[in-house]
This record gives structure tokens, sequence and C-alpha cells, in this order.
């Protein structure tokens, strides 16, 4: 095989790889159910490091009765929260260390157990027999556009950040929109 | 006509020419031949120059391109985007293709390089310009996969020494963040890399294969301390016993390859990470601490598991050192290495019994880790100057140093131990100083008096 020839595969190789990861992110964009989430601050005082975005959900820290069987997960297993649609946010009904079966109008969020522990949270007063876990849902970042970040930053004490996202049958999240007071700032396209 | 410009390294030759001839050693013909040679390959230098410029060049206007997108990057429309990431990878894999057809291959080698750099960029950009954020590793698992293809289809050695970088690194982060130890996927691009490496006769990838070994195996033993997956101290003993035979099996190896032509291009390599293999855990069993910390937190997995590993690694070591003396009278080698033997049987018996002390004799096997330390190293300086191997060599001084300063700092034992230990080791090698110039002396001697005969 000439040297070109070789090379010109190669390129088509790498090519369709990366059209790969654009397409499979599109699929879930597309077929996904629209769910939007409420977020809070990581820290006051850095939510935004450039125009990189952090993001932290309501969902990212559940509290886990002990019938569930998601108690006996530990670091970097994966965790399956059922959601119910709520007025305005999604909210956390069940969790599970296996894929279950939702039930109608509710969706499966697949997530990474971060932290696991009985710690008590001493701000939310919960008893310290509860178990915690931190999840992380492959949706925490989101990159905006430069100098754009501030205004995200601080907002006015009358705007509320939300997030919509959409979530294929596998459990798995993309960021479909970042929303201000329910209203897109941000959408996400294909080109 | 003015004469040009000649090097340091020139005008030195000429010099030593100049007695070379007069010793008889070099004909008159043949110096002026010799320094034609030189003269002519210094005159192609410039081109040699044109190539270095023109690579600078092509990573300073690259790096330019670079700034100016990242500047403008929120302005331009994805589709854009996605043609400069496309049109970047594209073209510098034609840009390759043509420098290959021209017989240029530096430059076709630098701009493969450069394809394979871009590829892990597109793929990390077209993440942010998706907003994907999902399990990282996965990413470098991809851009992997991308040099391989690269490295194979090229061919390319940097785009090899660069997949293994990267599955290293892919397998670090899986390890060391995500605590999946051991990761033994790592062993697939690794092996595949291995048929590279033996199919174009590749050494500066060999070099990078054997260093993302050692890489590999040290971070599953750093990861067990803290990885979710907790392993007690008594298995990270364990684990450290095991590379040190592991090491000299692989050093052994090194050696016996020498006597293959069709292997012995490998052998270099394969020695030196067998080296430092055995030496850097050798090195990590000096700490008394480690031995301490086993009475509080011995084995958790299985005494059984690393009996078993243990007396694998010390029969393999054993095979090996059978193959390679199988023809070998032993009383025929310096003392130095007939030493290896005791060395080897008494490092064996250590490792044994230090599996089953559970911790209870942990100053003993400190003191025994830290005299087989500095016996090991000083061996490695013995055999690297007596074949002359400055590498090795300078592999056993380093160790020596670091061992030492590691013993002086260490605040475990008192500083008059410390000052015992010293001065017993001090007065032990004066003692094998003194020997070892007599013995070798004595074989200079014998081997002058056969020369004459």
């Amino acid at each position: 095989m000439k040297p070109s020839t070789r090379l010109a595969f190669l390129f088509v190789l790498q090519a369709l790889a990366l059209a790969f990861i654009i397409a499979d992110r599109q699929w879930t964009l597309a077929s996904g159910a629209r769910v939007v989430l409420e977020t809070e601050p990581v820290d006051p005082r850095s939510l935004f490091s450039g125009d990189y975005v952090r993001l932290r959900y309501k969902i990212s820290r559940l509290a886990i009765p002990e019938s569930s069987t998601a108690r006996g997960l530990g670091k970097h297993d994966d965790i399956y929260v059922v959601l119910a649609p709520g007025d305005p946010y999604w909210q956390p009904v069940s969790m599970h260390a296996a894929m279950p079966v939702a039930a109608p109008g509710r969706i499966v969020l697949r997530g990474e157990v971060e932290h696991a522990g009985g710690a008590p949270d001493k701000l939310r007063r919960v008893p310290v027999e509860e178990w915690h876990v931190s999840v992380r849902y492959g949706i925490e970042s989101y990159f905006v556009p430069e100098s754009e970040g501030r205004t995200i930053e601080r907002p006015a004490p009358d705007e509320k950040v939300s997030i919509r996202v959409a979530v294929d049958t596998r459990g798995r999240a993309a960021i479909q929109a970042l929303l201000v007071n329910g209203r897109e700032k941000y959408i996400e396209r294909l080109f | 006509m003015a004469s040009p410009r000649r090097s340091a390294f020139s005008k030195r030759l000429q010099s030593e020419l100049l007695v070379w001839v007069q010793r008889g050693w070099v004909s008159r013909k043949h110096q002026q031949s010799i320094l034609d040679y030189v003269a002519q390959q210094e005159h192609r230098s410039p081109r040699s120059l044109t190539t270095v410029f023109a690579l600078m060049g092509a990573l300073l206007f690259g790096a330019g391109v670079i700034t100016f997108f990242a500047a403008n990057w929120a302005a331009i429309p994805k589709l854009a985007k996605l043609a400069v990431l496309l049109g970047a990878l594209g073209g510098s894999y034609a840009a390759g293709a043509y420098c290959l057809a021209r017989g240029r291959m530096g430059l076709a080698q630098g701009l493969l390089l450069l394809g394979t750099i871009l590829f892990g960029a597109n793929i990390f950009l077209i993440a942010q310009i998706y907003h994907i954020d999902s399990h990282y590793p996965n990413g470098i698992l991809l851009w992997t996969s991308g040099a391989f293809a690269t490295a194979a289809l090229g061919p390319s050695q940097p785009a090899l020494a660069a997949a293994l970088g990267l599955a290293t690194l892919w397998s670090g982060t899986e390890m060391l963040h995500f605590g999946r130890v051991p990761h033994w996927a790592f062993f697939a691009p690794w092996l595949f890399a291995l048929v590279l490496v033996y199919r174009h006769r590749w050494l500066a990838a060999l070099r990078v294969a054997c260093w993302g070994l050692l890489a590999w195996c040290f971070m599953v033993s750093v990861a067990g301390e803290w990885a979710d997956r907790r392993w007690g101290a008594g298995d990270q003993v364990a684990l450290l016993q095991v590379y040190v035979f592991a090491g000299i099996a692989l050093y052994i190896l090194g050696r016996g390859m020498q006597w293959y032509p069709r292997w012995s291009r490998f052998a270099p390599p394969v020695v030196t990470a067998g080296a430092v293999w055995a030496v850097v855990a050798l090195y990590a069993l000096t700490f008394p601490r480690l031995h301490h910390a086993v009475a509080g937190d011995p084995i958790t997995s299985s005494l059984v598991l690393w009996l078993g590993i243990t007396v694998l690694a010390l029969a393999i070591v054993a095979a090996l050192m059978v193959w390679r003396y199988w023809n070998t009278r032993l009383a025929t080698l310096p003392l130095y290495r007939q030493g290896a033997f005791l060395w080897l049987i008494v490092a064996g018996a250590f490792a044994l019994g230090d599996l089953f002390s559970a911790g209870s004799y942990g100053t003993a096997f400190a003191i025994a880790y830290n005299t087989l330390a500095f016996a090991g190293v000083i061996w490695l300086v013995m055999t690297g100057a007596d074949r002359g191997e400055p590498r090795v060599v300078n592999l056993g001084f380093l160790f020596f140093a670091a061992i030492l300063v590691a013993r002086y700092f260490d605040t475990f034992w008192s500083l008059l131990d410390r000052s015992y230990f010293f001065m017993l080791g001090g007065g032990l090698l004066l003692l094998a100083g003194f020997f070892i110039e007599r013995s070798r002396r004595r074989v200079t001697a014998r081997m002058a008096a056969r020369g004459g005969s």
C-alpha cells in the first residue's frame, strides 16, 4: 500500500472516531427525555473557572434510605436515580444499584458515585444514621463564550439558573440548554 | 579562497590523527579519507539546520494559529470549528504523505507525530464543543488507539512512543483516579506495541515500553495505598518483593538476549529496565517504617496467593539463571558474579520469611533489606565497570546515593544506630575494594601474560 493511501485510510479512521463522539452525543440529545434540573453553586467564590462552568445539582448529593439497593454502593460504582417530574424541577424518587424499570412519566438517570458515607450533614440536620452519596452524572461542566460566564457567575437576586438535560434510554444525560429563570440562555445544536 | 569553518570536533580529530599516524595506527591515506569524510558531513550540516528551522518555524506558526483560534474560539460557528480541527488533522497527514513519498523521512515523522497530537487535541476540543463530560480516561484511550493506528500505518516510531506514553497515562488514571487496580487492560496495547517494536526493530519505542511497564507496576503499588480497594502494608511489602525478583528476571533475560543476533539489539533497554525495576523496589523496601507497619496492617488479600506469586517469581529467576549459566563453569566467573548467586539465595529466603513474619521482626527485615540493597547497587557498579557500561555504573551510583541519603534523613533509627550502620558499611566497602583491586590486578596480569604468549 502506498504511503498516501495508508495515511488517507488513517485520516478516515480517525475522522470516523471523532464523528462517532459527536453522533453518540446527538443521539442522546435527540432521543432523550427532557428533564429540568435545579442547580446549586459549588463554591460562591469560584463557580466559574474562566469560561468553564462547574455545575452542581440538587441531586448531586442524595440521602440513601436503608431499604435502597444503592445503600452498599462505594466510590466509582454506578448508581441509577429515578426522577419524577416536578414544578419546575425534576425530583429524585428512588436510588438503585442496577438499572430499574421506571414507571410511566418517570426517567432513570445514571451516575457514578464519587463519595459514599454516613457522616451527618450538619447544615441540613439530617440524622446521623442516614447514608449519603455524592453522584456525578457527566453533566457537571459547561463551556460558555468568553466574558459571558461572568453574567451567570453573579446572577441577580431574582435570577435562578437551571439546566435542561436530555436523558436517553440507557440513563445517560446530555446538557440540552442552560436556563435563566426558565428561559433558554444557551441551547445546544449540532452545528 | 578562505577555508570553510571547521567544528571543534574536526579540529580535535585533526590533531588526534597526527598522533595516530605517528604511532602507525592509521595510514596517511586513511587520515586524509577520514578528514575528507568529516568535512563532507559538516558541509551537509546546513541542510539539517534548514530542517530544524523548518520544524521550529512550523511549531511557531502552529502556536500562532492555535492562539488565534483560541482567542476567537467562542465566535467561530461549530461547523467551522469542526472544519478547522479535521482540516488540521488531514493537512498534517497529507503533508506527512508528501514528505514520505519524497524520502524526507525526518520531516515526515515529525508531521505524523503532529497528526497524533492533533487527533488527541481534536478529541478533547470536540468534547468541549459538545459539553461532553464523561469518564475522561476513555478520551485518553481513544487517543491511544489513534496513536497506535498512526504508528502501524505510518509506520512511525515517534507515534508508537506517544501511544505507549498515552497507554500508561490511560491505565494510570484508571488506577489512581478511579480505583481500578490492577488495570490489566494496559497489557493489550503494551503487547501490541511490542509486536510493532519487533517488526520494525524500533529501539526508542522499546525504551518507552520498558519505562511504561515500570511506571504501571509502581502505580499499582502506590494505588494500593490510597485507592478505594485498599491493600494492607503487608500486601505492599509482598508486592515490592515480587517486583525485586521480576526486575532481576528481566535483567537476566536482557543479558541472555545479547547472545542472539536477532534479539541483541533489544538487550540494553531490557537490561536497564530490569535493573531499575529491581533497584527501585529494593529502595522502597529499605524503609523501616514500611516493615514495622506490617504488624498493625498485615496482608489483607491472601497469604497463600502472595506465597504462590513469590515462589513463582523465584522459580522464574532460578530457571533464567540456569539458562544463562548452563555452559559456564561458575569457578571461572569473577568473584562478584559468583556473589550474585549467594545474594539471590539470601534475598529469596528473606522474601519468603518476611511473608510469614507478619511484621514481627520489622527491624531485622529492614536491616536485611538495607544490606541487600547496598550490596545490590555495589554489584551493579561492579558489573557496569566490568562490562564497560556507563549507564549501569551511573544507575548503581545514583541508587547508592539515594539509599544513603534516605537512611541519613530517616528518623526511624537513632543517630548512633545510623552511625554504626554507616561505619560498618564503609569498612566493609573499603575491605571489598582492597580485595577487588587485588583480584583485578591478578586477572589483568594473567590476561596480559596470555596475550604475550
